[in-house]
């Protein structure tokens, strides 16, 4: 049962413990930051939303084969 | 005593599926029940495996219009139980699916115009060695089958990955990473492959994603140095879509992204319990998510840099035909007298229940303030010193008993007939909706005040409580006759650690006797103890328990019962075992440890528990076993099996569990049925 022991106590020390390690976080926190701050990403976001509403709205239904 | 299946509640309107092709918004009734497998085929239509209803659901490329359903419950070739991922072959008109509770794979092979030519069955023949145990993720590598056996045990505890040839002839299978951080595999559930022979392996009991080659091998990742990518929430699959890695999940509410090297990508966040990734057949970008609680597929698009998918296309109807259950996660038995009168409140309580004071839910007012402050307000508001005014009030005899059942997801309790004669199968018993809820509602319990509380619109009756995980308030709901329905009583409570606030609370439960309220508050990992006055005053009392695994510690307590020596049983998950306290909260004593086992104290993840007269029913997950013992923890009897055959009482994903004395009540979330079993003597 050494896997099942091994495992019980990673959890343990992950519940101790940030869900991720300093670098991931703060790595994460660039993406999150970088996303937000870039106008040109959040215009194609809504650029691309608006134009997949168009398509979805001219589509004809599907027909089963 | 034993624990004897009798008939579950829950509708899942399957035996009324319209004739196919179909289209979805036409049959609101049609509806997934915990869909978890996808893959798509050489016509660009999407296999959906619509897991709890034991079937498989295909779908046109715009997910607007079912296509073909297949399969039923059973144990035949075509027939499944649980069929949970899907692969399709490389080149062949060929579907794998992982019928995880039957423990085989089935091979359909289809034709353009969606009929089944052949059947193949592998994995639940041969030498035992060779038989799986519980397979679930499917992916091909180098020509060879490869299944994450999420339930093999071998001797160390751990699981393994089972290497079949195409066709089903077993080859040999890995149950270490040759060179990884941790001791193996454990629970695998997800498996992915690339083509460079390297597979990846969603390693659900590490909480990782681990990387090897078909002998075991561990290949490190350039951005860990290592064979894993770690810091998952949770571990459940993996994908890989135009060369990066998708781990539904594995941050909570979003899916995690990785470079192949191992890199940490920006998340794609607003899913809620995604499990399965694909890229969508008929578009280079545009991915197709499965969900199981919200019991949808969804069609999303994906830009670079974006934190968010755009959501296209939803499959999946709300769950709220008559009598169905959309994640139930908790319930109880209770007779409301059908003569009961309606009381015009002469003395309506102040609901917000503080009146009189600044609100001590201001942190700045609390730190003024102390625990004492909620025993004075106690003797203030009642006059007297609290002497337990409160006898436990006979149940109604000859009365029509209910199951009153949380529909999470459809944010209502529902109710539901128990037939009188106990012994009798009920298996249509239909669920009728009653009072809207927020979401988040989780744990319920009922409080039989033996005197009529002021403002109390039909005395007699009981009221009810109900935690909320996402909120961290308690709703007090009582039973209002004209409407036949619950109305709002009183709240208390919320989100938070201050010691009056609840984090992620689960269980709940009530000493009639006293009017002692107890919170299994997990995300705090303590018992929260609070009091409800005979003027339906609620104030909170103290706090037991701190984050550890010593005497009268805790690591997410998930639920609490209390009993007629008004000892405390609570479910302390993560550490394997149930404590018992006292009813001021001093440690008494504990039994169990984490370990398998369906027929003794060993547990894995213990999540509700109920004292009776004379025993305790724990809901063992993992083990997905129902057990009694003794008040003093010593095992008695259990019923166990996972599955989704229904009218079997099989488990999948058991919850918080209600028990009296011949009777017990386990609402499945994963199945959305709520089993009824006898507990009665031998």
């Amino acid at each position: 049962m050494k896997i099942l022991e091994a495992a019980i106590k990673k959890r343990s020390n992950k519940l101790q413990q940030s869900p991720m390690t300093p670098e991931t976080k703060e790595k994460l926190e660039q993406l999150f930051h970088k996303s937000t701050t870039e106008s040109e990403a959040i215009t194609a976001t809504k650029e691309l939303t608006q134009a997949h509403a168009e398509l979805h709205r001219q589509s004809p239904p599907p027909i089963a084969p | 005593m034993t624990i004897k299946y009798q008939h579950s509640i829950g509708c899942n309107n399957t035996e009324n599926t319209p004739h196919t092709p179909f289209k979805l918004t036409d049959h609101p009734e049609f509806t997934f029940n915990s869909p978890v497998g996808l893959c798509s085929d050489q016509y660009k239509r999407l296999w959906v495996a619509d897991t709890a209803n034991n079937r498989l659901i295909v779908l046109d490329k715009s997910m607007t219009r079912v296509l073909k359903v297949y399969g039923e419950p059973g144990e035949e070739p075509g027939q499944f139980n649980m069929p949970f991922r899907l692969l399709h072959h490389p080149e062949k008109p060929l579907i794998y699916v992982s019928d995880l509770a039957n423990r085989r794979i089935q091979v359909l092979q289809y034709t353009k115009n969606l009929s089944i030519k052949t059947i193949n069955v592998f994995g639940n023949t041969g030498p035992k060695n060779e038989h799986l145990q519980g397979p679930n993720g499917l992916t091909f590598c180098e020509g060879k089958l490869c299944v994450a056996d999420e339930f093999f045990v071998n001797e160390d505890g751990g699981g393994r990955i089972v290497i079949f040839s195409e066709s089903g002839e077993f080859i040999n299978d890995i149950q270490t990473i040759n060179g990884a951080t941790d001791p193996g595999l454990l629970w695998p559930q997800g498996i992915s492959s690339d083509k460079q022979g390297r597979l990846y392996i969603a390693n659900t009991g590490f909480y990782n994603i681990v990387r090897c080659d078909l002998s075991g091998n561990g290949i490190p990742f350039s951005a860990t140095g290592t064979s894993e990518i770690e810091g998952l929430d949770v571990s459940r699959d993996v994908s890989i879509i135009n060369n990066i890695l998708y781990v539904p999940g594995g941050s909570a509410n979003h899916i995690n992204r990785y470079s192949m090297g191992g890199e940490a990508l920006l998340p794609l966040g607003e899913f809620f319990a995604p499990i399965q990734v694909l890229a969508h057949p008929d578009s280079k970008t545009d991915i197709v998510v499965t969900d199981p609680i919200l019991a949808s597929v969804s069609r999303y698009a994906v830009i670079d840099n974006a934190p968010l998918a755009i959501p296209i296309q939803i499959a999946g109807p709300a769950r709220n035909n008559p009598g169905q259950l959309y994640f139930v996660t908790s319930a109880i038995t209770e007779a409301i007298r059908p003569d009961t009168t309606y009381s015009t409140p002469q003395n309506t309580p102040d609901t917000s229940i503080f009146s009189g004071y600044k609100n001590p839910f201001d942190p700045l007012n609390w730190a003024s303030n102390n625990l004492n402050f909620w025993e004075k307000s106690w003797n203030f508001f009642t006059n007297t010193p609290f002497n337990g005014w409160f006898l436990p009030s006979p149940r109604p005899k000859n009365k029509r008993e209910d199951a009153w059942l949380l529909d999470g997801a459809n944010h209502q309790i529902k109710r539901a007939p128990l037939c009188e004669d106990k012994t009798k199968s009920d298996a249509h018993a239909k669920a009728e909706s009653l009072f809207p809820l927020m979401p988040g509602a989780l744990g319920i319990d009922a409080f039989h005040p033996c005197v009529s509380i002021p403002g109390q619109l039909a005395p007699g009756t009981a009221l009810f409580l109900v935690t909320n995980y996402l909120s961290g308030f308690v709703s007090v709901l009582q039973y209002n006759p004209y409407l036949d329905d619950l109305v709002h009583f009183s709240f208390f409570a919320g989100f938070g650690s201050a010691p009056w606030q609840l984090k992620n609370p689960q269980g709940i439960t009530v000493n009639d006797a006293t009017g002692d309220i107890y919170i299994a508050d997990t995300g705090n990992n303590r018992i929260s103890h609070w009091r409800i006055s005979k003027n339906g005053i609620i104030g909170f009392i103290n706090t037991y328990g701190e984050q550890g695994n010593g005497d009268g510690q805790f690591s997410g307590p998930s639920d609490v019962s209390v009993d007629q020596q008004d000892r405390l049983y609570i479910t302390d998950q993560m550490n394997n075992r149930v404590q018992v306290l006292n009813s001021e909260g001093l440690y008494l004593y504990q039994f169990g440890q984490q370990g398998y086992g369906e027929d003794n104290d060993n547990f894995l993840l213990p999540t509700s528990i109920q004292a009776t007269d004379e025993h305790l029913f724990i809901n063992d997950l993992v083990n997905r076993s129902l057990k009694s013992f003794t008040h003093e923890g010593v095992f008695v009897d259990s019923f166990s099996g996972l599955g989704a055959k229904p009218n079997t009482g099989q488990l999948w994903m058991p919850y918080l569990l209600h028990a009296d004395n011949d009777r017990l009540i386990v609402p499945d979330c994963a199945t959305n049925q709520v089993h009824i079993y006898s507990t009665l003597d031998k």
